[in-house]
Protein backbone atom coordinates (compact mmCIF):
# COMPACT_ATOMS: atom_id res chain seq x y z
CA UNK A 1 0.00 0.00 0.00
CA UNK A 2 2.25 2.18 0.90
CA UNK A 3 5.04 1.76 -1.59
CA UNK A 4 2.25 1.57 -4.17
CA UNK A 5 0.80 4.98 -3.02
CA UNK A 6 4.75 6.52 -2.63
CA UNK A 7 5.09 5.38 -6.41
CA UNK A 8 1.41 6.50 -8.15
CA UNK A 9 2.01 9.91 -6.63
CA UNK A 10 5.63 10.32 -8.18
CA UNK A 11 3.68 8.86 -11.74
CA UNK A 12 1.24 11.20 -11.62
CA UNK A 13 3.14 14.36 -10.69
CA UNK A 14 5.14 13.11 -13.31
CA UNK A 15 2.62 13.28 -15.84
CA UNK A 16 1.21 16.49 -14.34
CA UNK A 17 4.55 18.69 -14.60
CA UNK A 18 5.75 16.89 -18.07
CA UNK A 19 2.31 16.75 -20.12
CA UNK A 20 -0.78 18.41 -18.71
CA UNK A 21 0.90 21.34 -16.69
CA UNK A 22 3.15 21.96 -20.37
CA UNK A 23 -0.18 22.76 -22.11
CA UNK A 24 -2.77 23.70 -19.75
CA UNK A 25 -1.63 26.68 -17.59
CA UNK A 26 -2.41 29.96 -16.40
CA UNK A 27 -0.04 32.42 -18.39
CA UNK A 28 2.99 30.16 -17.92
CA UNK A 29 1.99 29.81 -14.31
CA UNK A 30 1.85 26.17 -12.70
CA UNK A 31 2.71 24.32 -10.14
CA UNK A 32 5.77 21.76 -9.40
CA UNK A 33 4.01 19.17 -8.39
CA UNK A 34 7.09 16.52 -8.34
CA UNK A 35 8.17 18.77 -5.66
CA UNK A 36 4.68 19.28 -3.35
CA UNK A 37 4.82 15.00 -3.06
CA UNK A 38 8.41 15.20 -2.47
CA UNK A 39 8.20 17.82 0.66
CA UNK A 40 4.87 16.04 1.50
CA UNK A 41 6.72 12.60 1.91
CA UNK A 42 9.73 14.31 3.41
CA UNK A 43 7.11 15.23 6.72
CA UNK A 44 5.25 11.81 6.53
CA UNK A 45 8.25 10.07 6.37
CA UNK A 46 11.83 11.43 7.77
CA UNK A 47 14.69 13.38 5.81
CA UNK A 48 16.15 10.42 4.91
CA UNK A 49 13.22 8.85 3.32
CA UNK A 50 12.80 12.24 1.32
CA UNK A 51 16.01 12.50 0.34
CA UNK A 52 16.53 9.28 -1.23
CA UNK A 53 12.82 9.49 -2.92
CA UNK A 54 13.80 13.14 -3.90
CA UNK A 55 17.12 12.18 -5.31
CA UNK A 56 15.36 8.90 -7.57
CA UNK A 57 12.04 11.07 -9.06
CA UNK A 58 14.54 13.99 -9.83
CA UNK A 59 17.20 11.89 -11.40
CA UNK A 60 14.52 9.85 -13.45
CA UNK A 61 12.92 13.73 -14.31
CA UNK A 62 16.40 15.07 -15.33
CA UNK A 63 16.97 11.73 -17.66
CA UNK A 64 13.64 12.15 -19.48
CA UNK A 65 12.91 15.68 -19.43
CA UNK A 66 15.60 18.21 -17.88
CA UNK A 67 18.33 19.87 -19.91
CA UNK A 68 21.39 18.83 -17.74
CA UNK A 69 21.54 15.67 -15.63
CA UNK A 70 21.35 16.67 -11.38
CA UNK A 71 19.52 19.50 -11.91
CA UNK A 72 16.08 17.88 -10.52
CA UNK A 73 17.51 15.98 -8.62
CA UNK A 74 19.50 18.29 -6.40
CA UNK A 75 16.36 20.00 -5.90
CA UNK A 76 13.91 17.24 -5.38
CA UNK A 77 16.34 15.68 -3.03
CA UNK A 78 16.70 19.00 -0.72
CA UNK A 79 12.95 19.78 -1.15
CA UNK A 80 12.52 15.81 0.57
CA UNK A 81 15.12 16.22 3.22
CA UNK A 82 13.81 19.57 4.12
CA UNK A 83 10.31 18.10 4.17
CA UNK A 84 12.24 15.68 6.49
CA UNK A 85 13.09 18.50 9.28
CA UNK A 86 10.20 18.64 10.38
CA UNK A 87 9.29 14.94 10.59
CA UNK A 88 7.24 14.10 13.94
CA UNK A 89 7.78 17.80 15.19
CA UNK A 90 4.26 18.95 14.50
CA UNK A 91 0.51 17.34 14.74
CA UNK A 92 -0.01 15.48 11.76
CA UNK A 93 -3.31 17.29 10.85
CA UNK A 94 -1.80 20.39 10.40
CA UNK A 95 -1.83 21.47 6.48
CA UNK A 96 -0.11 24.78 6.85
CA UNK A 97 3.23 23.70 7.35
CA UNK A 98 3.27 21.39 4.21
CA UNK A 99 2.20 24.53 2.27
CA UNK A 100 4.27 26.99 3.15
CA UNK A 101 7.12 24.42 3.15
CA UNK A 102 6.52 23.65 0.15
CA UNK A 103 6.06 27.19 -1.16
CA UNK A 104 9.43 27.90 -0.13
CA UNK A 105 11.14 24.75 -1.47
CA UNK A 106 9.61 25.79 -4.96
CA UNK A 107 10.81 29.24 -4.84
CA UNK A 108 14.36 28.13 -3.95
CA UNK A 109 14.04 25.74 -6.79
CA UNK A 110 12.69 28.12 -9.27
CA UNK A 111 15.55 31.00 -8.21
CA UNK A 112 18.02 28.14 -8.87
CA UNK A 113 16.78 27.49 -12.14
CA UNK A 114 17.08 31.15 -13.03
CA UNK A 115 20.54 30.94 -12.09
CA UNK A 116 21.25 28.02 -14.00
CA UNK A 117 19.37 29.92 -17.43
CA UNK A 118 21.47 32.96 -16.74
CA UNK A 119 24.90 30.89 -16.89
CA UNK A 120 23.28 29.51 -19.87
CA UNK A 121 23.62 32.84 -21.48
CA UNK A 122 19.70 32.82 -21.16
CA UNK A 123 18.05 36.89 -20.30
CA UNK A 124 15.70 37.86 -18.02
CA UNK A 125 14.36 40.60 -16.22
CA UNK A 126 14.42 39.06 -12.71
CA UNK A 127 11.87 41.00 -10.98
CA UNK A 128 9.16 40.79 -13.62
CA UNK A 129 10.05 37.11 -13.23
CA UNK A 130 9.36 37.07 -9.90
CA UNK A 131 6.54 38.59 -9.97
CA UNK A 132 4.60 37.46 -13.05
CA UNK A 133 6.20 33.76 -12.61
CA UNK A 134 8.22 32.66 -9.61
CA UNK A 135 6.05 33.77 -6.96
CA UNK A 136 2.65 32.62 -8.10
CA UNK A 137 4.10 29.28 -9.05
CA UNK A 138 5.84 28.76 -5.49
CA UNK A 139 1.99 29.55 -4.43
CA UNK A 140 0.07 26.85 -6.32
CA UNK A 141 3.04 24.17 -5.59
CA UNK A 142 2.03 25.00 -1.32
CA UNK A 143 -1.67 24.68 -2.63
CA UNK A 144 -1.02 21.05 -4.57
CA UNK A 145 1.23 20.11 -1.53
CA UNK A 146 -1.37 20.35 0.64
CA UNK A 147 -3.54 18.24 -1.36
CA UNK A 148 -1.06 15.86 -1.88
CA UNK A 149 -0.44 15.44 1.70
CA UNK A 150 -4.19 14.98 2.24
CA UNK A 151 -4.01 12.14 -0.03
CA UNK A 152 -0.44 11.03 0.69
CA UNK A 153 -1.69 10.78 4.59
CA UNK A 154 -4.05 8.30 4.73
CA UNK A 155 -2.01 6.24 2.23
CA UNK A 156 1.18 5.73 4.17
CA UNK A 157 -0.64 5.67 7.17
CA UNK A 158 0.81 2.36 8.71
CA UNK A 159 4.39 3.12 7.18
CA UNK A 160 4.08 7.23 8.99
CA UNK A 161 2.83 4.52 12.15
CA UNK A 162 5.97 2.92 12.21
CA UNK A 163 8.30 5.58 11.50
CA UNK A 164 6.65 7.37 14.59
CA UNK A 165 6.94 4.48 16.99
CA UNK A 166 10.64 3.98 16.12
CA UNK A 167 12.09 7.48 16.25
CA UNK A 168 9.95 8.83 19.16
CA UNK A 169 9.56 5.21 20.92
CA UNK A 170 6.03 5.81 22.02
CA UNK A 171 2.66 6.81 19.76
CA UNK A 172 1.73 9.50 17.57
CA UNK A 173 1.02 13.18 18.75
CA UNK B 1 28.14 24.75 13.15
CA UNK B 2 30.06 22.25 14.21
CA UNK B 3 27.29 20.29 15.60
CA UNK B 4 25.82 20.27 12.11
CA UNK B 5 28.54 19.23 10.14
CA UNK B 6 28.73 16.10 13.04
CA UNK B 7 25.35 15.00 11.75
CA UNK B 8 25.95 12.10 9.43
CA UNK B 9 22.91 12.88 7.13
CA UNK B 10 23.75 16.27 6.72
CA UNK B 11 27.14 15.37 5.72
CA UNK B 12 25.94 12.94 3.22
CA UNK B 13 23.39 15.28 1.72
CA UNK B 14 25.99 17.95 1.58
CA UNK B 15 28.29 15.29 -0.30
CA UNK B 16 25.47 14.14 -2.78
CA UNK B 17 24.40 17.75 -3.17
CA UNK B 18 27.67 18.55 -4.72
CA UNK B 19 28.24 15.72 -6.41
CA UNK B 20 24.60 16.28 -7.95
CA UNK B 21 25.88 19.98 -8.64
CA UNK B 22 29.14 18.83 -10.12
CA UNK B 23 27.11 16.52 -12.82
CA UNK B 24 24.70 19.37 -13.84
CA UNK B 25 27.73 21.14 -14.38
CA UNK B 26 29.53 18.98 -16.15
CA UNK B 27 26.33 17.82 -18.64
CA UNK B 28 24.43 21.69 -18.81
CA UNK B 29 26.57 22.10 -22.44
CA UNK B 30 24.62 19.40 -23.53
CA UNK B 31 25.94 15.99 -25.11
CA UNK B 32 25.94 14.33 -28.20
CA UNK B 33 25.46 10.81 -26.67
CA UNK B 34 24.08 9.76 -23.36
CA UNK B 35 24.79 6.57 -20.96
CA UNK B 36 23.41 3.23 -21.17
CA UNK B 37 21.68 3.94 -18.26
CA UNK B 38 19.40 6.80 -19.71
CA UNK B 39 19.37 5.04 -22.58
CA UNK B 40 17.48 2.04 -20.76
CA UNK B 41 15.26 4.49 -18.48
CA UNK B 42 14.19 6.18 -21.83
CA UNK B 43 13.45 3.00 -23.95
CA UNK B 44 11.33 1.81 -20.64
CA UNK B 45 9.66 5.01 -20.31
CA UNK B 46 8.58 5.53 -24.08
CA UNK B 47 5.38 3.13 -24.13
CA UNK B 48 4.58 4.68 -20.73
CA UNK B 49 5.04 8.53 -21.86
CA UNK B 50 3.27 7.77 -25.36
CA UNK B 51 0.15 6.52 -23.87
CA UNK B 52 0.09 9.80 -21.14
CA UNK B 53 0.88 12.37 -24.19
CA UNK B 54 -2.29 10.23 -26.19
CA UNK B 55 -4.53 10.23 -22.86
CA UNK B 56 -3.71 14.17 -21.82
CA UNK B 57 -4.44 15.16 -25.58
CA UNK B 58 -7.59 13.35 -25.52
CA UNK B 59 -8.40 15.06 -21.89
CA UNK B 60 -7.61 18.49 -23.32
CA UNK B 61 -9.34 17.87 -26.69
CA UNK B 62 -12.43 16.89 -24.38
CA UNK B 63 -12.22 20.05 -21.97
CA UNK B 64 -11.83 22.47 -25.11
CA UNK B 65 -15.08 21.17 -26.57
CA UNK B 66 -16.91 21.46 -22.99
CA UNK B 67 -15.85 25.11 -23.40
CA UNK B 68 -16.73 25.27 -26.72
CA UNK B 69 -20.22 23.87 -26.31
CA UNK B 70 -23.18 26.41 -27.00
CA UNK B 71 -27.02 25.42 -25.93
CA UNK B 72 -28.15 23.85 -29.37
CA UNK B 73 -24.79 22.26 -28.90
CA UNK B 74 -25.53 20.78 -25.79
CA UNK B 75 -29.01 19.54 -26.56
CA UNK B 76 -27.24 17.77 -29.37
CA UNK B 77 -25.01 16.22 -27.35
CA UNK B 78 -27.77 14.92 -24.31
CA UNK B 79 -29.47 13.18 -28.11
CA UNK B 80 -26.12 11.89 -29.03
CA UNK B 81 -26.04 10.14 -25.67
CA UNK B 82 -28.62 8.20 -26.05
CA UNK B 83 -26.74 6.26 -28.65
CA UNK B 84 -23.70 5.83 -26.62
CA UNK B 85 -22.22 3.01 -29.07
CA UNK B 86 -22.51 5.36 -32.09
CA UNK B 87 -20.79 8.31 -30.15
CA UNK B 88 -17.98 6.62 -29.19
CA UNK B 89 -17.02 5.38 -32.61
CA UNK B 90 -17.56 8.63 -33.45
CA UNK B 91 -14.81 10.14 -31.10
CA UNK B 92 -12.60 7.53 -32.04
CA UNK B 93 -13.10 8.74 -35.77
CA UNK B 94 -12.43 12.08 -35.28
CA UNK B 95 -9.62 11.51 -33.53
CA UNK B 96 -8.18 9.53 -36.03
CA UNK B 97 -9.22 12.42 -38.62
CA UNK B 98 -7.16 15.01 -36.90
CA UNK B 99 -4.17 12.51 -37.05
CA UNK B 100 -4.85 12.24 -40.56
CA UNK B 101 -4.87 15.57 -40.87
CA UNK B 102 -1.98 16.72 -39.11
CA UNK B 103 -0.05 13.88 -40.43
CA UNK B 104 -0.77 14.66 -44.38
CA UNK B 105 0.04 18.50 -43.72
CA UNK B 106 3.80 17.05 -42.61
CA UNK B 107 3.65 14.85 -46.12
CA UNK B 108 2.42 17.76 -47.86
CA UNK B 109 5.83 20.24 -46.33
CA UNK B 110 7.37 16.82 -46.98
CA UNK B 111 6.68 16.74 -50.17
CA UNK B 112 7.44 20.21 -51.30
CA UNK B 113 11.27 19.87 -49.34
CA UNK B 114 11.97 16.70 -50.87
CA UNK B 115 15.42 17.57 -51.03
CA UNK B 116 15.96 16.28 -47.39
CA UNK B 117 15.33 12.55 -45.69
CA UNK B 118 13.49 12.84 -42.53
CA UNK B 119 11.44 11.43 -39.31
CA UNK B 120 8.36 11.84 -38.15
CA UNK B 121 7.82 11.35 -34.78
CA UNK B 122 4.87 11.80 -31.64
CA UNK B 123 6.26 14.87 -28.97
CA UNK B 124 6.13 12.47 -25.70
CA UNK B 125 6.94 15.01 -23.01
CA UNK B 126 8.03 18.30 -21.92
CA UNK B 127 10.41 19.91 -19.46
CA UNK B 128 9.01 21.45 -16.48
CA UNK B 129 8.53 25.28 -15.81
CA UNK B 130 9.22 28.21 -18.38
CA UNK B 131 13.18 28.18 -17.77
CA UNK B 132 13.62 25.86 -20.62
CA UNK B 133 11.37 25.25 -23.48
CA UNK B 134 12.62 21.50 -24.40
CA UNK B 135 10.81 18.50 -25.19
CA UNK B 136 11.15 14.81 -25.50
CA UNK B 137 10.50 13.11 -28.96
CA UNK B 138 10.03 9.86 -29.60
CA UNK B 139 12.49 8.93 -31.97
CA UNK B 140 16.26 8.16 -31.50
CA UNK B 141 19.43 6.65 -32.75
CA UNK B 142 17.84 3.56 -34.08
CA UNK B 143 15.69 5.60 -36.12
CA UNK B 144 18.90 7.23 -37.67
CA UNK B 145 18.98 10.71 -35.56
CA UNK B 146 21.86 12.60 -34.30
CA UNK B 147 23.18 15.56 -32.36
CA UNK B 148 22.19 19.08 -34.29
CA UNK B 149 19.35 17.58 -36.29
CA UNK B 150 16.91 20.21 -37.69
CA UNK B 151 13.64 20.06 -36.06
CA UNK B 152 10.72 21.48 -37.92
CA UNK B 153 6.80 20.82 -38.46
CA UNK B 154 4.26 22.48 -41.28
CA UNK B 155 4.55 25.32 -40.05
CA UNK B 156 8.15 25.80 -39.52
CA UNK B 157 11.41 25.62 -37.71
CA UNK B 158 10.49 24.13 -34.38
CA UNK B 159 14.26 23.35 -32.87
CA UNK B 160 17.40 21.17 -32.74
CA UNK B 161 18.27 17.86 -31.50
CA UNK B 162 20.57 18.21 -28.48
CA UNK B 163 20.82 14.71 -26.97
CA UNK B 164 19.93 11.58 -28.31
CA UNK B 165 19.23 8.34 -26.96
CA UNK B 166 18.55 4.50 -28.39
CA UNK B 167 14.51 5.76 -28.98
CA UNK B 168 13.99 9.07 -28.00
CA UNK B 169 15.86 12.46 -28.12
CA UNK B 170 15.46 15.62 -26.75
CA UNK B 171 14.78 18.97 -28.74
CA UNK B 172 15.93 22.73 -27.78
CA UNK B 173 12.82 24.63 -29.07
CA UNK B 174 14.12 28.16 -31.15
CA UNK B 175 12.28 29.48 -28.26
CA UNK B 176 13.97 28.90 -25.43
CA UNK B 177 16.28 31.59 -24.34
CA UNK B 178 19.44 30.09 -24.61
CA UNK B 179 19.04 29.19 -28.23
CA UNK B 180 20.23 31.45 -30.75
CA UNK B 181 19.21 30.97 -34.92
CA UNK B 182 20.79 32.34 -37.77
CA UNK B 183 17.87 34.42 -39.70
CA UNK B 184 17.06 35.90 -43.00
CA UNK B 185 14.38 38.66 -43.45
CA UNK B 186 12.71 37.44 -46.64
CA UNK B 187 11.99 40.74 -48.32
CA UNK B 188 15.36 42.55 -47.31
CA UNK B 189 17.89 39.41 -47.33
CA UNK B 190 19.34 41.07 -43.92
CA UNK B 191 21.37 39.05 -42.15
CA UNK B 192 20.74 38.63 -37.96
CA UNK B 193 19.86 36.33 -35.19
CA UNK B 194 16.66 35.35 -33.57
CA UNK B 195 16.80 34.36 -29.63
CA UNK B 196 14.08 32.89 -27.52
CA UNK B 197 12.78 35.05 -24.24
CA UNK B 198 11.42 34.04 -20.95
CA UNK B 199 8.46 35.04 -20.71
CA UNK B 200 5.10 34.00 -18.76
CA UNK B 201 2.73 34.68 -21.92
CA UNK B 202 1.82 32.26 -24.25
CA UNK B 203 2.71 33.98 -27.42
CA UNK B 204 6.52 33.16 -27.25
CA UNK B 205 7.74 36.09 -29.00
CA UNK B 206 11.43 35.64 -29.51
CA UNK B 207 13.86 38.61 -30.26
CA UNK B 208 16.00 39.34 -33.86
CA UNK B 209 20.01 40.72 -32.95
CA UNK B 210 22.32 41.83 -35.61
CA UNK B 211 20.44 43.47 -38.18
CA UNK B 212 22.44 46.02 -40.33
CA UNK B 213 21.86 49.59 -39.56
CA UNK B 214 19.47 51.25 -42.14
CA UNK B 215 17.59 48.08 -42.25
CA UNK B 216 13.67 48.84 -43.30
CA UNK B 217 12.07 46.37 -41.19
CA UNK B 218 8.63 46.42 -40.68
CA UNK B 219 6.24 44.28 -39.20
CA UNK B 220 4.94 41.28 -41.09
CA UNK B 221 8.46 40.73 -42.38
CA UNK B 222 8.56 37.01 -42.49
CA UNK B 223 11.81 35.51 -41.15
CA UNK B 224 13.14 32.51 -42.51
CA UNK B 225 16.63 30.20 -41.58
CA UNK B 226 19.35 31.96 -43.14
CA UNK B 227 22.04 28.43 -43.44
CA UNK B 228 24.98 30.11 -42.23
CA UNK B 229 24.99 28.42 -39.06
CA UNK B 230 25.52 24.95 -40.49
CA UNK B 231 22.68 23.77 -38.33
CA UNK B 232 19.63 25.02 -40.26
CA UNK B 233 19.08 24.36 -43.64
CA UNK B 234 18.14 27.55 -45.79
CA UNK B 235 14.77 28.65 -46.07
CA UNK B 236 12.53 26.93 -43.06
CA UNK B 237 9.99 29.57 -41.56
CA UNK B 238 10.87 31.16 -38.25
CA UNK B 239 8.41 33.67 -37.66
CA UNK B 240 6.55 37.15 -38.52
CA UNK B 241 8.15 40.31 -37.28
CA UNK B 242 5.39 41.78 -35.01
CA UNK B 243 6.85 44.89 -33.59
CA UNK B 244 10.31 46.94 -34.85
CA UNK B 245 12.12 47.80 -31.83
CA UNK B 246 15.33 49.60 -32.58
CA UNK B 247 15.87 52.54 -30.48
CA UNK B 248 19.20 52.78 -30.64
CA UNK B 249 22.52 51.98 -32.67
CA UNK B 250 23.54 49.48 -29.88
CA UNK B 251 24.31 46.23 -31.53
CA UNK B 252 23.37 44.45 -28.06
CA UNK B 253 19.87 46.14 -28.62
CA UNK B 254 17.18 43.99 -30.10
CA UNK B 255 15.56 45.00 -33.42
CA UNK B 256 12.56 43.15 -33.34
CA UNK B 257 10.06 40.84 -32.01
CA UNK B 258 9.12 37.60 -33.75
CA UNK B 259 6.63 35.81 -33.70
CA UNK B 260 7.45 31.98 -34.36
CA UNK B 261 5.79 30.07 -37.09
CA UNK B 262 5.09 27.04 -34.64
CA UNK B 263 2.36 27.10 -32.22
CA UNK B 264 4.68 25.63 -29.49
CA UNK B 265 1.56 24.99 -26.98
CA UNK B 266 0.19 22.77 -30.04
CA UNK B 267 3.16 20.36 -31.05
CA UNK B 268 1.92 16.73 -31.27
CA UNK B 269 4.48 15.33 -34.19
CA UNK B 270 7.54 16.60 -35.76
CA UNK B 271 9.52 16.05 -38.31
CA UNK B 272 13.04 15.52 -38.01
CA UNK B 273 15.52 16.37 -41.16
CA UNK B 274 18.41 13.80 -41.00
CA UNK B 275 20.25 14.43 -43.40
CA UNK B 276 20.39 16.17 -47.38
CA UNK B 277 19.35 13.45 -50.24
CA UNK B 278 22.17 13.19 -53.08
CA UNK B 279 21.16 15.18 -56.11
CA UNK B 280 21.24 12.79 -58.96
Amino acid sequence: MYRTSVLLSVCVAFFLDSILFARFNIMGIRPDCLLAVMVSLGILLGPVEGAIIGCVAGLLFDVLFGRAIGLYAMAHMLAGAAGGLFFKKFYADNLIIPGVLASIAAFVKENIMAVSVRLMGGSFGYIRMLITYMVPCALLTGVVCVLAHLWLKPAVRQQVKKRYERHAGGSMR
Amino acid sequence: MRKLFKNKIFLVLLVAALILAGLTIATAGGRSRVTWLEDAVNSVAQPLQKFSIRSSNAIITLVERMFKTSDADKENDQLRARIAQYETIEAEMRDLRQENERLRTLLNFADTDAAYAYVTAPVIGRSQGIWFHEFTVGAGRSQGISEDMAVVNAAGLVGRVTSVSANTCKVTAIIDSTSDVSVMVERTRDYGFVRGTLSVSSSNIMELYYIPTGSDLVPGDVIMTSGIDGVFPKGLAVGVVTEVARSSENAEDKDALVQPSVNFLRLEEVLILTHLEKEN
